[in-house]
Protein backbone atom coordinates (compact mmCIF):
# COMPACT_ATOMS: atom_id res chain seq x y z
CA UNK A 1 0.00 0.00 0.00
CA UNK A 2 1.46 3.41 -0.97
CA UNK A 3 0.79 6.83 0.60
CA UNK A 4 -1.96 7.73 -1.89
CA UNK A 5 -3.89 4.54 -1.16
CA UNK A 6 -3.25 4.87 2.58
CA UNK A 7 -4.67 8.44 2.62
CA UNK A 8 -8.09 6.99 1.69
CA UNK A 9 -8.13 5.16 4.99
CA UNK A 10 -6.29 7.88 6.90
CA UNK A 11 -9.38 8.96 8.71
CA UNK A 12 -10.52 8.68 12.28
CA UNK A 13 -14.04 7.60 11.57
CA UNK A 14 -14.89 4.36 9.87
CA UNK A 15 -18.31 2.81 9.50
CA UNK A 16 -18.28 -0.67 11.00
CA UNK A 17 -18.19 -2.45 7.65
CA UNK A 18 -15.03 -0.78 6.32
CA UNK A 19 -11.32 -1.29 6.89
CA UNK A 20 -11.39 -4.84 8.14
CA UNK A 21 -9.18 -7.84 7.58
CA UNK A 22 -6.32 -7.64 5.08
CA UNK A 23 -6.76 -3.95 4.19
CA UNK A 24 -6.62 -2.98 7.81
CA UNK A 25 -3.36 -4.86 8.29
CA UNK A 26 -1.89 -3.31 5.14
CA UNK A 27 -2.88 0.17 6.26
CA UNK A 28 -1.23 -0.12 9.69
CA UNK A 29 1.84 -1.73 8.15
CA UNK A 30 2.19 1.32 5.85
CA UNK A 31 1.56 3.72 8.72
CA UNK A 32 4.37 2.19 10.80
CA UNK A 33 6.82 2.70 7.98
CA UNK A 34 5.72 6.13 6.58
CA UNK A 35 6.72 9.23 8.53
CA UNK A 36 4.54 11.73 6.60
CA UNK A 37 1.41 9.58 7.02
CA UNK A 38 2.21 9.23 10.72
CA UNK A 39 2.35 13.05 11.08
CA UNK A 40 -0.93 13.39 9.21
CA UNK A 41 -2.60 10.76 11.37
CA UNK A 42 -1.25 12.21 14.61
CA UNK A 43 -2.50 15.64 13.53
CA UNK A 44 -6.01 14.28 13.17
CA UNK A 45 -5.78 12.52 16.53
CA UNK A 46 -4.59 15.72 18.18
CA UNK A 47 -7.43 17.74 16.63
CA UNK A 48 -9.94 15.19 17.91
CA UNK A 49 -8.35 15.39 21.36
CA UNK A 50 -8.50 19.19 21.43
CA UNK A 51 -12.16 19.22 20.41
CA UNK A 52 -13.02 16.41 22.80
CA UNK A 53 -11.38 18.30 25.69
CA UNK A 54 -13.54 21.39 25.23
CA UNK A 55 -15.39 22.26 28.39
CA UNK A 56 -19.12 21.71 28.26
CA UNK A 57 -20.76 25.13 28.47
CA UNK A 58 -22.91 25.45 31.57
CA UNK A 59 -26.36 27.02 31.20
CA UNK A 60 -27.12 30.15 33.24
CA UNK A 61 -28.85 29.30 36.54
CA UNK A 62 -32.12 31.07 35.68
CA UNK A 63 -32.56 29.30 32.33
CA UNK A 64 -34.18 26.23 33.86
CA UNK A 65 -36.65 28.33 35.92
CA UNK A 66 -37.54 30.44 32.89
CA UNK A 67 -38.29 27.42 30.74
CA UNK A 68 -40.35 25.72 33.45
CA UNK A 69 -42.36 28.90 34.04
CA UNK A 70 -43.09 29.22 30.34
CA UNK A 71 -44.17 25.59 30.14
CA UNK A 72 -46.59 26.15 33.05
CA UNK A 73 -47.96 29.23 31.28
CA UNK A 74 -48.58 27.27 28.09
CA UNK A 75 -50.29 24.53 30.07
CA UNK A 76 -52.55 27.07 31.77
CA UNK A 77 -53.47 28.56 28.40
CA UNK A 78 -54.16 25.19 26.86
CA UNK A 79 -56.58 24.37 29.69
CA UNK A 80 -58.71 27.36 28.71
CA UNK A 81 -58.37 26.49 25.02
CA UNK A 82 -61.84 24.94 24.99
CA UNK A 83 -63.35 28.39 25.37
CA UNK A 84 -60.89 30.16 23.09
CA UNK A 85 -60.87 27.61 20.35
CA UNK A 86 -63.61 25.00 20.76
CA UNK A 87 -63.03 23.33 17.43
CA UNK A 88 -59.37 22.60 17.96
CA UNK A 89 -60.28 21.40 21.46
CA UNK A 90 -62.88 18.99 20.05
CA UNK A 91 -60.48 17.68 17.39
CA UNK A 92 -57.82 17.30 20.06
CA UNK A 93 -60.19 15.24 22.21
CA UNK A 94 -60.68 12.83 19.29
CA UNK A 95 -56.89 12.77 18.79
CA UNK A 96 -57.26 14.17 15.28
CA UNK A 97 -54.03 15.98 14.51
CA UNK A 98 -55.40 18.30 11.87
CA UNK A 99 -53.55 21.29 10.60
CA UNK A 100 -54.64 24.66 12.01
CA UNK A 101 -55.84 25.70 8.55
CA UNK A 102 -58.32 22.82 8.38
CA UNK A 103 -59.54 23.50 11.92
CA UNK A 104 -60.01 27.19 11.13
CA UNK A 105 -61.84 26.45 7.87
CA UNK A 106 -64.19 24.00 9.62
CA UNK A 107 -64.88 26.52 12.36
CA UNK A 108 -65.54 29.27 9.83
CA UNK A 109 -67.98 27.13 7.82
CA UNK A 110 -69.86 26.12 10.97
CA UNK A 111 -70.05 29.69 12.26
CA UNK A 112 -71.35 30.93 8.88
CA UNK A 113 -74.00 28.18 8.74
CA UNK A 114 -75.21 28.85 12.28
CA UNK A 115 -75.23 32.62 11.72
CA UNK A 116 -77.19 32.23 8.47
CA UNK A 117 -79.75 30.01 10.18
CA UNK A 118 -80.19 32.44 13.07
CA UNK A 119 -80.48 35.42 10.72
CA UNK A 120 -83.07 33.67 8.63
CA UNK A 121 -85.00 32.62 11.70
CA UNK A 122 -84.93 36.09 13.23
CA UNK A 123 -85.62 38.32 10.24
CA UNK A 124 -86.80 36.41 7.21
CA UNK A 125 -89.48 34.09 8.55
CA UNK A 126 -92.85 34.92 6.94
CA UNK A 127 -95.62 35.40 9.45
CA UNK A 128 -98.77 33.93 8.04
CA UNK A 129 -101.57 36.38 8.65
CA UNK A 130 -105.23 35.54 8.82
CA UNK A 131 -106.30 36.64 5.42
CA UNK A 132 -109.73 37.02 3.94
CA UNK A 133 -109.42 33.52 2.59
CA UNK A 134 -110.21 32.09 6.02
CA UNK A 135 -113.87 31.51 6.03
CA UNK A 136 -116.21 31.55 8.97
CA UNK A 137 -116.54 27.79 8.66
CA UNK A 138 -112.83 27.28 9.04
CA UNK A 139 -112.69 29.63 11.99
CA UNK A 140 -115.44 27.76 13.78
CA UNK A 141 -113.80 24.43 12.97
CA UNK A 142 -110.44 25.61 14.30
CA UNK A 143 -112.04 26.86 17.45
CA UNK A 144 -112.61 23.22 18.43
CA UNK A 145 -108.92 22.75 18.76
CA UNK A 146 -107.26 23.83 21.98
CA UNK A 147 -103.64 23.72 22.78
CA UNK A 148 -103.04 21.73 25.90
CA UNK A 149 -100.05 23.19 27.72
CA UNK A 150 -100.02 20.59 30.45
CA UNK A 151 -97.96 17.42 30.28
CA UNK A 152 -100.98 15.32 31.11
CA UNK A 153 -102.85 16.77 28.14
CA UNK A 154 -102.44 13.66 26.04
CA UNK A 155 -103.84 11.52 28.85
CA UNK A 156 -106.81 13.82 29.14
CA UNK A 157 -107.31 13.63 25.43
CA UNK A 158 -107.57 9.85 25.56
CA UNK A 159 -110.13 10.02 28.33
CA UNK A 160 -112.14 12.57 26.44
CA UNK A 161 -112.00 10.43 23.36
CA UNK A 162 -113.70 7.56 25.11
CA UNK A 163 -116.32 9.74 26.75
CA UNK A 164 -117.10 11.58 23.54
CA UNK A 165 -117.52 8.37 21.62
CA UNK A 166 -120.15 7.28 24.09
CA UNK A 167 -121.81 10.65 23.96
CA UNK A 168 -122.01 10.59 20.22
CA UNK A 169 -123.61 7.19 20.33
CA UNK A 170 -126.36 8.51 22.54
CA UNK A 171 -126.80 11.49 20.32
CA UNK A 172 -127.27 9.23 17.35
CA UNK A 173 -130.21 7.59 19.12
CA UNK A 174 -131.75 10.95 20.07
CA UNK A 175 -130.96 13.30 17.22
CA UNK A 176 -130.61 16.96 18.03
CA UNK A 177 -130.20 19.96 15.80
CA UNK A 178 -126.68 20.74 14.46
CA UNK A 179 -126.57 23.98 16.40
CA UNK A 180 -127.27 22.14 19.66
CA UNK A 181 -124.44 19.75 18.92
CA UNK A 182 -122.20 22.71 18.24
CA UNK A 183 -123.13 24.37 21.54
CA UNK A 184 -122.82 21.11 23.42
CA UNK A 185 -119.36 20.53 22.11
CA UNK A 186 -118.31 24.03 22.97
CA UNK A 187 -119.47 23.69 26.55
CA UNK A 188 -117.63 20.45 27.17
CA UNK A 189 -114.56 21.66 25.43
CA UNK A 190 -112.02 22.34 28.18
CA UNK A 191 -108.98 20.47 26.90
CA UNK A 192 -109.03 18.80 23.53
CA UNK A 193 -112.54 19.45 22.49
CA UNK A 194 -112.34 17.68 19.15
CA UNK A 195 -113.77 14.21 19.29
CA UNK A 196 -112.39 11.51 17.15
CA UNK A 197 -115.16 9.28 15.98
CA UNK A 198 -113.80 6.20 14.36
CA UNK A 199 -115.45 5.20 11.16
CA UNK A 200 -116.84 8.67 10.37
CA UNK A 201 -115.71 11.20 7.79
CA UNK A 202 -114.32 13.42 10.57
CA UNK A 203 -111.33 11.13 10.92
CA UNK A 204 -107.80 11.49 12.29
CA UNK A 205 -106.37 13.06 9.15
CA UNK A 206 -108.63 16.05 9.23
CA UNK A 207 -108.09 16.47 12.96
CA UNK A 208 -104.33 16.43 12.49
CA UNK A 209 -104.62 19.03 9.72
CA UNK A 210 -106.61 21.23 12.04
CA UNK A 211 -104.06 20.85 14.79
CA UNK A 212 -101.21 21.66 12.43
CA UNK A 213 -102.89 24.85 11.19
CA UNK A 214 -103.78 25.84 14.73
CA UNK A 215 -100.24 25.27 15.95
CA UNK A 216 -98.84 27.34 13.10
CA UNK A 217 -101.13 30.22 13.96
CA UNK A 218 -100.30 29.86 17.65
CA UNK A 219 -96.57 29.92 16.90
CA UNK A 220 -96.95 32.92 14.61
CA UNK A 221 -98.79 34.75 17.38
CA UNK A 222 -95.95 34.07 19.77
CA UNK A 223 -93.35 35.33 17.31
CA UNK A 224 -95.37 38.45 16.52
CA UNK A 225 -95.80 39.25 20.20
CA UNK A 226 -92.10 38.72 20.85
CA UNK B 1 -33.87 6.41 38.16
CA UNK B 2 -37.25 6.64 36.50
CA UNK B 3 -36.92 6.40 32.68
CA UNK B 4 -37.79 9.37 30.49
CA UNK B 5 -40.59 7.45 28.80
CA UNK B 6 -42.59 7.37 32.03
CA UNK B 7 -42.46 11.15 32.24
CA UNK B 8 -43.37 11.43 28.56
CA UNK B 9 -46.49 9.30 29.18
CA UNK B 10 -47.41 11.45 32.18
CA UNK B 11 -46.93 14.62 30.11
CA UNK B 12 -49.21 13.30 27.38
CA UNK B 13 -51.82 12.60 30.07
CA UNK B 14 -51.62 16.26 31.12
CA UNK B 15 -49.07 16.33 33.93
CA UNK B 16 -47.07 19.50 33.28
CA UNK B 17 -44.66 18.85 36.16
CA UNK B 18 -43.60 15.59 34.51
CA UNK B 19 -42.41 17.56 31.51
CA UNK B 20 -40.63 20.02 33.79
CA UNK B 21 -38.71 17.06 35.19
CA UNK B 22 -37.63 16.22 31.62
CA UNK B 23 -36.56 19.85 31.19
CA UNK B 24 -34.53 19.54 34.36
CA UNK B 25 -32.79 16.41 33.05
CA UNK B 26 -31.99 17.55 29.53
CA UNK B 27 -31.63 21.34 29.53
CA UNK B 28 -27.85 21.27 30.05
CA UNK B 29 -27.29 18.98 27.07
CA UNK B 30 -29.55 21.01 24.81
CA UNK B 31 -27.90 24.24 25.94
CA UNK B 32 -24.47 22.71 25.18
CA UNK B 33 -25.61 21.68 21.72
CA UNK B 34 -27.11 25.10 21.03
CA UNK B 35 -24.01 26.88 22.31
CA UNK B 36 -21.73 24.88 19.99
CA UNK B 37 -24.07 25.33 17.04
CA UNK B 38 -24.71 29.05 17.50
CA UNK B 39 -21.49 30.17 19.14
CA UNK B 40 -22.86 32.50 21.81
CA UNK B 41 -24.76 32.28 25.07
CA UNK B 42 -27.72 34.55 24.22
CA UNK B 43 -28.71 32.64 21.10
CA UNK B 44 -28.07 29.36 22.89
CA UNK B 45 -30.49 30.33 25.67
CA UNK B 46 -33.16 31.33 23.16
CA UNK B 47 -32.65 28.11 21.23
CA UNK B 48 -32.90 26.01 24.40
CA UNK B 49 -36.16 27.67 25.40
CA UNK B 50 -37.57 27.31 21.91
CA UNK B 51 -36.56 23.66 21.81
CA UNK B 52 -38.40 22.76 25.00
CA UNK B 53 -41.49 24.79 24.12
CA UNK B 54 -41.63 23.10 20.72
CA UNK B 55 -41.06 19.68 22.32
CA UNK B 56 -43.90 20.31 24.80
CA UNK B 57 -46.30 21.32 22.04
CA UNK B 58 -45.48 18.35 19.84
CA UNK B 59 -44.85 15.69 22.47
CA UNK B 60 -47.86 13.72 21.24
CA UNK B 61 -45.95 13.11 18.01
CA UNK B 62 -43.19 11.28 19.92
CA UNK B 63 -43.69 7.60 19.01
CA UNK B 64 -41.26 5.95 21.48
CA UNK B 65 -39.27 4.49 18.56
CA UNK B 66 -36.12 6.21 19.82
CA UNK B 67 -34.86 7.60 23.11
CA UNK B 68 -36.59 10.79 24.24
CA UNK B 69 -33.15 12.44 24.42
CA UNK B 70 -32.44 11.59 20.78
CA UNK B 71 -35.80 13.03 19.72
CA UNK B 72 -35.07 16.14 21.77
CA UNK B 73 -31.70 16.56 20.05
CA UNK B 74 -33.51 16.43 16.72
CA UNK B 75 -35.90 19.18 17.82
CA UNK B 76 -32.94 21.16 19.18
CA UNK B 77 -30.97 20.89 15.95
CA UNK B 78 -33.98 22.00 13.90
CA UNK B 79 -34.40 25.00 16.19
CA UNK B 80 -30.71 25.92 15.90
CA UNK B 81 -30.83 25.61 12.12
CA UNK B 82 -33.88 27.88 12.02
CA UNK B 83 -32.03 30.49 14.11
CA UNK B 84 -28.98 30.23 11.83
CA UNK B 85 -31.17 30.66 8.74
CA UNK B 86 -32.90 33.69 10.28
CA UNK B 87 -29.54 35.21 11.22
CA UNK B 88 -28.26 34.68 7.69
CA UNK B 89 -31.28 36.33 6.13
CA UNK B 90 -31.01 39.18 8.66
CA UNK B 91 -27.38 39.66 7.69
CA UNK B 92 -28.32 39.67 4.03
CA UNK B 93 -30.90 42.37 4.73
CA UNK B 94 -28.33 44.39 6.65
CA UNK B 95 -25.88 44.03 3.77
CA UNK B 96 -28.43 45.47 1.42
CA UNK B 97 -28.46 48.69 3.42
CA UNK B 98 -24.77 49.03 4.14
CA UNK B 99 -21.66 49.00 2.03
CA UNK B 100 -20.63 45.41 1.98
CA UNK B 101 -16.91 45.93 1.59
CA UNK B 102 -16.47 48.37 4.43
CA UNK B 103 -18.49 46.22 6.82
CA UNK B 104 -16.49 43.13 5.98
CA UNK B 105 -13.23 45.00 6.35
CA UNK B 106 -14.23 46.28 9.76
CA UNK B 107 -15.32 42.91 11.10
CA UNK B 108 -12.18 41.17 9.85
CA UNK B 109 -9.78 43.72 11.29
CA UNK B 110 -11.71 43.63 14.56
CA UNK B 111 -11.78 39.85 14.71
CA UNK B 112 -8.10 39.17 14.08
CA UNK B 113 -6.65 41.16 17.02
CA UNK B 114 -9.35 39.75 19.28
CA UNK B 115 -8.50 36.24 18.24
CA UNK B 116 -4.80 36.97 18.66
CA UNK B 117 -5.39 38.47 22.08
CA UNK B 118 -7.16 35.34 23.28
CA UNK B 119 -4.81 32.99 21.49
CA UNK B 120 -4.09 31.23 24.74
CA UNK B 121 -7.71 30.41 25.23
CA UNK B 122 -8.12 27.14 23.49
CA UNK B 123 -11.85 27.16 23.92
CA UNK B 124 -12.38 30.31 21.92
CA UNK B 125 -10.13 29.20 19.09
CA UNK B 126 -11.74 25.82 18.71
CA UNK B 127 -15.21 27.29 18.92
CA UNK B 128 -14.30 29.79 16.21
CA UNK B 129 -12.98 26.97 14.04
CA UNK B 130 -16.18 24.98 14.58
CA UNK B 131 -18.28 28.06 13.76
CA UNK B 132 -16.62 28.27 10.37
CA UNK B 133 -17.43 24.68 9.44
CA UNK B 134 -20.24 23.98 6.96
CA UNK B 135 -23.52 23.40 8.86
CA UNK B 136 -23.74 19.64 8.26
CA UNK B 137 -20.16 19.09 9.44
CA UNK B 138 -20.78 21.31 12.43
CA UNK B 139 -23.77 19.17 13.40
CA UNK B 140 -21.86 15.88 13.37
CA UNK B 141 -18.82 17.29 15.19
CA UNK B 142 -21.02 18.78 17.90
CA UNK B 143 -23.05 15.62 18.34
CA UNK B 144 -20.07 13.25 18.27
CA UNK B 145 -17.34 15.12 20.13
CA UNK B 146 -19.33 17.39 22.43
CA UNK B 147 -22.49 15.46 23.09
CA UNK B 148 -20.71 12.10 22.90
CA UNK B 149 -23.43 10.38 20.88
CA UNK B 150 -22.86 7.19 18.90
CA UNK B 151 -22.91 6.96 15.10
CA UNK B 152 -26.28 5.22 15.21
CA UNK B 153 -27.86 7.94 17.35
CA UNK B 154 -26.42 10.69 15.16
CA UNK B 155 -27.70 8.92 12.04
CA UNK B 156 -31.17 8.77 13.65
CA UNK B 157 -31.12 12.44 14.55
CA UNK B 158 -29.90 13.56 11.13
CA UNK B 159 -31.96 11.04 9.15
CA UNK B 160 -28.96 9.69 7.26
CA UNK B 161 -26.83 6.54 7.12
CA UNK B 162 -23.97 5.68 9.49
CA UNK B 163 -21.59 5.87 6.52
CA UNK B 164 -22.68 9.44 5.84
CA UNK B 165 -22.07 10.35 9.48
CA UNK B 166 -18.53 8.91 9.35
CA UNK B 167 -17.80 10.61 6.05
CA UNK B 168 -18.99 14.01 7.33
CA UNK B 169 -16.94 13.55 10.50
CA UNK B 170 -13.79 12.82 8.49
CA UNK B 171 -14.28 15.89 6.31
CA UNK B 172 -14.96 18.01 9.38
CA UNK B 173 -11.82 16.74 11.11
CA UNK B 174 -9.70 17.50 8.05
CA UNK B 175 -11.14 21.03 7.94
CA UNK B 176 -10.60 21.58 11.64
CA UNK B 177 -7.06 20.26 11.47
CA UNK B 178 -6.24 22.79 8.73
CA UNK B 179 -7.87 25.61 10.71
CA UNK B 180 -6.23 24.75 14.02
CA UNK B 181 -2.80 23.54 12.99
CA UNK B 182 -1.23 27.01 12.87
CA UNK B 183 -2.09 27.39 16.56
CA UNK B 184 -1.34 23.91 17.80
CA UNK B 185 1.26 22.22 15.67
Amino acid sequence: MNCEQAREYLVLHQPDSELKGTKRNEFFKHLRGCHSCQIEYEGLLHTAEVIGNLETPQPPPDLLTNIQTQIREIDKRSRTAMFASPFSWVFGKFKLELSPQIVNCTALVCYVLVSAFLLKFAFFTEVKEDGPAMTAMEESRLSYVRIAPSPWGSLKHQNMKTEKSQTITIQTENPVSPSDQFVGLKLEDNWHSHTVIEGTDAGDGRFMDDVRVKLTLFWNDIKTNL
Amino acid sequence: MIPDDVYVHKTVEGDVEAFNELVNRHHSKIYGLAYRMLGNSEDAQDATQETFLEAYKSIKSFRFQSQFGTWLYKVGLNTCNQIIRKAKSRNRMMDAYTEEKSVRGMTETREIPERLAIKAEQRELVQAAIDRLPPKQKEVVTLFYMQHLKYKEIAEILDCSIGTVASRLNKAMQNLKVKLEKHYY
